[in-house]
């Protein structure tokens, strides 16, 4: 088996049907049964966490409360403004919906939903439809496009500097999609490639693959995996984080 | 390996709704509660905290109060005991004077007394005298001497007497 088979196996989405409406192709897939799971665990889990009294499931209310409250705090009020903490159920939403599509992927047969580019530029989709609702609820419609190009510059650089700030407000979302995309996917290649080490190794050698190239990649891919869980929590923050900062500058022109 | 990089528009618009659906489910059912929550514990805090506060400004008022009062107190003890000191001396001194001043009449009168006490007993050992100087007399002459002459002798002797020598020996 070839190392591309592997990768494509383990990587990309596995579409077991497809049904046409509307002329689009809507597919019913893998990474659609991981969103759809991450949909219930927020769904169905979380409000019972939240409005349960119980003290069994008091730790995990008190997690998810210093969660939601260290976005509130550090990631809405410092970047949206103190009055603009009603973006905070958003923000939640967001940073949720990508940790646990991301850590989905640490379950056996599961996969990462967030390491499909679909899916984060979905997500990329949702904060460019965000920071310019922002904006334009902020500042007005004429407000939000006449303080595209950032006040001070002088007036012969506006030609140049529309296209740029146009084309930037696109780029910013679609970093966003492909910052996510990369990070996810990058740990689960790196994972794999270590695991076929052992075989490439193996078929050399089989006392080499199995003495020296197994521990050595089980050890390696032990570590990747922490850096994974680690990657997971980075970043839904970064996303979240970055999606306020531009919400932010779209609200408030400087 | 393409299909890596090629996005899927149907599950594009998958997860578009479902995100959606998610944002408007969990603000009312997941977030709106905890935040609900946080928010009445914060201002329960708050509320706490600024009860504290007050009763701790209450304490401190009454305090100074009671300290303020108990200095007063003590003022006004000092000088009352100042004052009562003070009566009392005067009081003292004026018992005192009092005192001496009756015992000076007291005194007074007692000498007074005593000299005409001592006047009295002058005169009448000055007529004793008298007397035994006469019966004297008499029984030494007896009847040779007139009684002219007896009588004389009698009175100058009374007169000897009554200016000094008597006196004399009296003291």
């Amino acid at each position: 088996m070839e190392l591309k088979e592997i990768l494509e196996h383990h990587i990309i989405d596995h579409v077991y049907a497809r049904f046409a409406a509307a002329g689009f192709q809507i597919p019913i897939s893998k990474h659609l049964f991981m969103i759809l799971a991450t949909a219930f665990i927020l769904a169905a889990i979380f409000p019972l966490i939240i409005r349960s009294k119980s003290a069994f499931l008091s730790p995990f209310r008190s997690v998810i409360e210093i969660i939601v409250l260290f976005i509130r705090d550090e990631i809405v009020i410092p970047n949206l403004g103190e009055k603009n903490k009603g973006y905070t159920p958003y923000f939640s939403t967001l940073f949720f919906f990508i940790l646990i599509m991301n850590l989905l992927g640490f379950i056996p047969f599961a996969a990462t939903a967030t390491g499909n580019i679909a899916v984060t530029l979905a997500l990329a989709f949702t904060s460019f439809i965000l920071i310019n609702f922002a904006g334009i609820r902020h500042q007005g419609i004429r407000g939000y496009f006449s303080h595209m190009v950032p006040s001070g510059v002088p007036a012969w650089l506006y030609p140049v500097m529309l296209p740029i700030e146009i084309i930037g407000l696109f780029t910013k979302s679609f970093a966003l999609a492909i910052r996510l995309f990369a990070n996810m996917i990058a740990g689960h290649i790196v994972i794999l490639v270590f695991i076929s080490f052992i075989f490439i190794f193996g078929s050399i050698n089989i006392y080499l693959g199995l003495f020296v190239t197994a521990p050595v990649s089980v050890l390696l891919v032990l570590f990747i995996s922490l850096l994974e869980l680690f990657v997971a929590f980075l970043q839904a923050y970064v996303f979240a984080f970055l999606t306020a900062i531009f919400t932010g500058a779209a609200m408030h022109p400087h | 390996m393409e299909a890596l990089i090629k996005p899927e528009t149907g599950l594009i618009f998958w997860t578009v709704l479902i995100f959606a659906i998610l944002v408007f489910l969990l603000s009312k059912t997941a977030w709106k509660p905890l935040l609900e929550a946080v928010n009445a514990r914060e201002e329960k805090i708050k509320g706490d905290i600024e009860a504290a506060q007050k009763a701790r400004d209450e304490a401190e008022a009454a305090k100074k109060e009671i300290e303020n009062r108990l200095k007063g107190l003590s003022a006004e003890i000092s000088s009352k005991l100042e004052k009562s000191s003070r009566e009392a001396a005067l009081e003292r001194d004026k018992i005192l004077e009092k005192a001496s001043e009756q015992a000076a009449l007291i005194l007074d009168n007692a000498k007074k007394e005593i000299e005409a006490q001592k006047a009295q007993a002058e005169i009448l050992l000055e007529k004793k005298v008298m007397e035994i100087a006469l019966l004297a007399g008499e029984k030494a002459l007896g009847a040779v001497i007139d009684k002219k002459i007896n009588s004389q002798l009698a009175q100058e002797l009374a007169k000897e007497l009554s200016s000094g020598k008597m006196k004399k020996v009296g003291e």
